[in-house]
């Protein structure tokens, strides 16, 4: 294959000014002997990508340096086709922007990007995607209000769904409801469920296939090629293919048994979904059928306890300011009491808080229920602390309604019984729920092509779901669309590189399959790994995992890195020339750095910066790549992890830390200070942090002196 | 061993409240003025503006929540809102508009139903459809004594100078006046004994009180300054407003009162004039510099309450007691002038219309928004006598800065 590099230099955006555009051609033209470099003033004009197109042409160029601005600018306009390979050398946002102009140290920072990434230039290769036959109907699984919407939007946008219900009927859990909170504008009235019609237009909409009373044996298979089979009414099997999957299988009502310090086995302490069949049933009664004619909601009823569920379902406020209305429309003299931690009306129900509040017979207010006794004659009272009535208070009622939470429907199901090597169901994230990234991606799952919508989802009412339901269905199709070109999901949309396996030199150790966040990589009987293409985003965590460096893509690689990291020019002497080599995060830090770069925050010249698709890619390879070319300290930047991490690949910051920690040990056997290896949670808004963790950390180096190995 | 047995959680009933919302009280607020009381959220903002929120209760936060429950015994005997001088500070920042100084105000007149004796004129003083009962009382007994009067035809004063000692003499007055004024002191009396009693058991005496009579001394000191009024922010004016109407009718009081005491002098033979007076004797520019007061004070406070809605919503109650005041004022002047034009019906219908006004503010005191004078200084005398001390918010260029630290104690 033929390898012809050229390299161009942009002299726009201040580059000219601050550095010496010709001696960094001459790095290009005697160090690498690339055919053709040239500059240009403004290389995205017109006039700039008509001249690197003829060049591509004429010269018979197969990959472009562009020594110009960061790649997260002008990809288009630099797209010249797949099998051209563009490099980008942001010399305007590291060094044009972000350090003094016509300075020396300027100058050998542009001069080793120029090396940095004409070797990375001259060792990659174009992608080729990844190509199969795709499925393009997608499988929702639950008929609920959620389903139904999800189902109806894939088919309304043209593909075709199978929709699959445990039970005989559609409607799921709203099929329970006496009526709904309210759905629009102006928020304050409840409306009636509702159902008919959502289930007509499912039920009459020719790309729909309807699996009644049926549950997922197993789904196996990536995304554009699921292969589902289906329980049919508890005994026959049904099989199909689907592209993409859409679980939304709802939530479960917390099991109000469990809360007997609410007093839930007395007879007139019942939970909120009982109090809503009561009220669909037409009649508000004790359980000795006399009427109830007070009625106390308590909230938070098991939930946002660490003894039950610890966090907050976000809507049984509103519902129980629903109910408490079911109670007064019963009669003008009926009372209901609600008493809250804290009213949570998310959004728009502030509006129905407003009109339940306004009625004189809602009584609410904030306290502790620290008790709740039954009366001899079955009413019961109940003991709320910390009220801001003021006192310890009780209130006699003749009904109790304790306000549960949700969990998923996924707790102790897997649901889709999903055939991975990893397991049969979705991995759980915070609290229980198969999310993979609320942050970011809301209906994704660790699962490539497997999306969440409606209360499996996250807890949340039926209008959210309704939402939600069409933002899974948009994923969904995204996927099969995405995957029938061969290309990867979300978060590196469009990327035809997947991980190669030099599986002759693979020692089984399975670190790669355990890894890889999304369940990409299986093992034959022997322990070897193999690829489900479409299921990979693309992260490299496999490569970085790899103890024998066997996995690589296409324009990225352990070698790709190591080279670039070798090819910068370190000089020999420490004083005023330390070396600090900084691995940065595409998607946190390196956007970080361009922000830096927009707001003209300078930092230290001695830093040379390579983008990694995920810390979590790192691999350890290269600290010792870096240590003995000669470089001082090693900073690898990554999001922040924990609780509420941030990584677009689940845990990469966290692996690279646990890596990381791996090297110490050995640095401190070569007498080396193992904080010369440094890792910063960055991420995007922290930019304005950053210079000064290089500021530190090149000050910390300078205490340490030179690296030993530093011209060795 | 019985020691180890553990209390019933029973065993802790005493300290804890029985609470029963009561729904047609809170129809009755809602239908008496504090038509925004619902919706309250109890966010606290109020407490955290309020110049006179005690140190361990959240005022008027916790009066809304007493409102919204329709708890009629802990309202009526609520102590702080009747320290609060409606000032509005509250309303002004509340941010759902649940107008908590109008609440204020129409629990204070709620309180006065509660307590004035006997009930029935309270409800009567209250009450829109059945008020014109209380003005037909004095119509009818100051008719009677005119009519009734010995010596001459009835409408004989017609005649002659207008001198309104002719229509009805100074002792026929003293009688009905100071009859009226018993009256309404052993009313007075009654009704504030009950207040007193649910203040004690409400509000007990802590070890900050101070003595009673530097309690009385220092409230009298706190009226007559206005202190606590002038510092509001909200309704600066309405304290100036207030202090020409305080002290403009002191000065009518003080004036009737001399006339009577120049009018038995001379009748004892002493050298004394008696009304009509001339127009620079000392008792008739009392009269007048102090009815000069009233009528400034009565207008601006008139013109506010038309005018602006950030004094807070005036209820009839309100108004009735107001248009009163402004009413004798001008039944006072107006007499003045016709007497000295001479135009004897007009004068004399005048004066009896403002005798007929004099009367329902002194017999009624305790059932009208003038029981505010009685309430409050007895409210303000106890507060002082039982150590109850208010927090200051912190007020900054005519801001109020939030105090954290109040605010958090106050959020529950």
């Amino acid at each position: 294959m033929a390898n012809k590099t050229g390299v161009y230099i942009c002299s726009g955006c201040e580059i000219g000014e601050a550095t010496n555009v010709e001696e960094l051609q001459q790095v290009a033209l005697k160090e690498f002997r690339v055919p053709v470099c040239k500059t240009h003033p403004i290389l995205c004009s017109e006039e700039g990508v008509n001249m690197l197109k003829g060049d591509l042409e004429n010269e018979g160029l197969d990959r472009l340096v562009l020594g110009a601005c960061s790649r997260r600018y002008h990809g288009e306009t630099f797209d010249f086709g797949k099998d051209v390979v563009v490099e980008r050398a942001p010399l305007r946002e590291y060094v044009s922007w972000t350090q003094p102009h016509q300075e020396e140290d300027t100058q050998m920072m542009a001069a080793d990007y120029i090396r940095m990434h004409t070797t990375a230039a001259q060792m990659k290769q174009p992608a080729t995607p990844f190509v199969q036959n795709t499925e393009k109907a997608l499988l929702v699984v639950g008929g609920g209000v959620t389903g139904m919407t999800s189902a109806l939007e894939s088919a309304k946008a043209g593909y075709a769904v199978h929709l699959v219900e445990k039970e005989d009927r559609l409607g799921g859990f709203a099929r329970q409801l006496h009526r709904r909170i309210p759905s629009g504008s102006p928020y304050e009235l409840t409306q009636s469920p509702d159902l008919d019609e959502l289930i007509r237009e499912v039920e009459s909409h020719g790309k729909i296939t309807l699996h009644m009373s049926s549950t997922i044996a197993s789904i196996a298979g990536a995304p554009g090629d699921f292969s589902v089979h289906l329980n049919v009414n508890g005994s026959t099997q049904e099989s199909l293919r689907a592209g993409a999957v859409v679980l939304a299988s709802g939530g479960k009502p917390y099991d109000a048994s469990k809360l007997t310090h609410l007093g839930i086995a007395h007879d007139n302490v019942i939970s909120s979904v009982e109090f809503e069949q009561l009220a669909a049933s037409g009649k508000i009664v004790r359980k000795d059928g006399q009427e109830a004619k007070s009625v106390a909601f308590i909230q938070c009823a098991g939930s946002r306890d660490p003894n039950h569920l610890p966090y907050c379902s976000s809507f049984c406020c509103t519902v129980s300011l629903k109910q408490a209305g079911y109670v007064r429309e019963s009669g003008a003299d009926k009372k209901a009491y609600v008493i809250y931690r804290d009213m949570i009306t998310p959004g728009q129900y502030e509006n129905f808080y407003r009109a339940q509040q306004n009625d004189p017979g809602i009584f609410l207010t904030k306290g502790d229920v620290s008790g709740v006794h039954e009366n001899a004659d079955k009413t019961v009272t109940v003991d709320v602390d910390n009220s801001l009535l003021g006192e310890k208070v009780a209130i006699d009622v003749d009904l109790v309604v304790l306000a549960i939470g949700i969990e998923a429907s996924t707790k102790d199901d897997p649901i889709l019984n999903l055939q991975y090597r990893q397991g049969p169901s979705l991995p759980d994230q915070k609290y229980g729920f198969p999310d993979s990234h609320f942050i970011c991606f809301p209906y994704e799952t660790q699962r490539t092509g497997i999306f969440t919508a409606g209360a499996v989802h996250q807890p949340m009412d039926m209008n959210f779901s309704r939402k939600d339901a069409a933002g899974a269905a948009l994923k969904a199709i995204q996927t099969v669309e995405l995957t029938s070109q061969g290309k990867t999901v979300h978060p590196r949309v469009g990327d035809e590189t997947f991980p190669v396996f030099r599986l002759d030199q693979c020692t089984q150790c399975k670190r790669c399959t355990e890894e890889c966040p999304f369940g990409v990589l299986e093992e034959d009987e022997h322990g070897t790994p193999f690829i489900h293409e479409a299921r990979c985003r693309g992260c490299g965590v496999c490569m970085g995992a790899c103890p024998v460096r066997i996995i690589s893509f296409k324009d990225y690689s352990v070698d790709i890195i190591g080279d670039m990291i070798k090819s910068i020019e370190i000089p020999d002497e420490f004083e005023e020339k330390p070396r600090i080599l900084i691995f940065a995060c595409e998607n946190d830090t390196v956007p970080a750095f361009d922000m830096m770069a927009l707001e003209r925050i300078k930092y230290s010249p001695y830093v040379r910066i390579i983008p990694l698709r995920c810390l979590g890619g790192t691999n350890l390879v290269w600290v010792s790549d870096a240590l003995s070319v000669g470089f001082d300290g090693v900073m690898f930047m990554g999001c922040k992890y924990g609780d509420d991490y941030q990584c677009h690949f689940i845990k990469g910051s966290e692996l690279a830390k646990t890596r990381l920690s791996k090297v110490e040990e050995t640095l401190s056997r070569l007498q080396l200070e193992p904080e010369r290896i440094r890792q910063y949670e960055v991420s995007m808004n922290d930019y304005k942090q950053v210079a000064k963790l290089i500021e530190n950390f090149a000050a910390d180096i300078e205490d340490y002196g030179p690296n030993p190995f530093k011209g060795m | 061993m019985t020691e180890t047995m553990t209390q019933p959680v029973t065993g802790s009933a005493n300290e804890r409240v029985a609470i029963n919302g009561d729904l047609e009280f809170v129809q009755r607020l809602l239908g008496s003025g504090a038509a925004e009381l619902k919706y309250c959220y109890q966010c606290s903002t109020c407490t955290v503006v309020c110049p006179i929120t005690p140190d361990e209760s959240p005022f008027p936060r916790k009066e809304m929540v007493y409102a919204q429950f329709g708890l009629k015994e802990k309202l009526v005997s609520s102590l702080d809102s009747w320290l609060c001088i409606h000032c509005n500070d509250c309303s002004t920042h509340c941010p759902r508009g649940a107008e908590p100084g109008d609440v204020m105000n129409v629990i204070r007149s709620m309180s006065i139903v509660h307590f004035a004796r006997p009930a029935f004129l309270a409800a009567a003083a209250q009450s829109p459809s059945r008020i014109w009962m209380l003005f037909l009382i004095p119509m009818i007994i100051i008719a009677a004594v005119i009519m009734g009067l010995p010596g001459g035809s009835a409408f004989g004063f017609l005649s002659g100078t207008i001198v309104f000692s002719r229509m009805m003499p100074v002792p026929a007055i003293d009688v009905v006046f100071i009859s009226a004024i018993a009256f309404a002191g052993v009313t007075a009396l009654l009704s504030i004994l009950g207040f007193l009693r649910a203040l004690v058991v409400e509000y007990p005496r802590n070890g900050g009180g101070e003595p009673l009579l530097t309690a009385i001394m220092g409230t009298v000191m706190d009226v007559f300054s206005h202190r606590k009024f002038f510092e509001c922010t909200t309704s600066k004016s309405r304290a100036g407003a207030h202090a020409l109407v305080m002290y403009g009718f002191i000065g009518l009081f003080i004036t009737t009162t001399a006339v009577g005491i120049l009018y038995y002098m001379n009748q004892f033979g002493m050298d004394a004039q008696v009304s009509p007076y001339d127009f620079f004797h000392p008792v008739k520019v009392l009269g007048n510099v102090s009815g000069t007061l009233a009528f400034l004070g009565c207008s601006a406070m008139l013109a506010r309450r038309m005018s602006s809605s950030k004094s807070g919503t005036a209820t009839a109650f309100d108004w009735t007691f107001l248009w009163v005041l402004f009413m004798i004022v001008i039944t006072g002047f107006g007499s003045q002038v016709f007497r000295i034009f001479d135009l004897a019906i007009p004068a004399y219908g005048i004066y009896y219309v403002h005798l007929v006004l004099v009367f329902f503010l002194l017999a009624y005191m305790p059932y009208t928004k003038m029981g505010h004078m009685l309430f409050r200084t007895a409210a303000m005398i106890y507060a002082r006598w039982s150590g109850r001390t208010a927090v200051r918010p912190v007020i900054k260029d005519g801001q109020v800065i939030v105090n954290r630290s109040r605010f958090d104690r106050y959020k529950r």
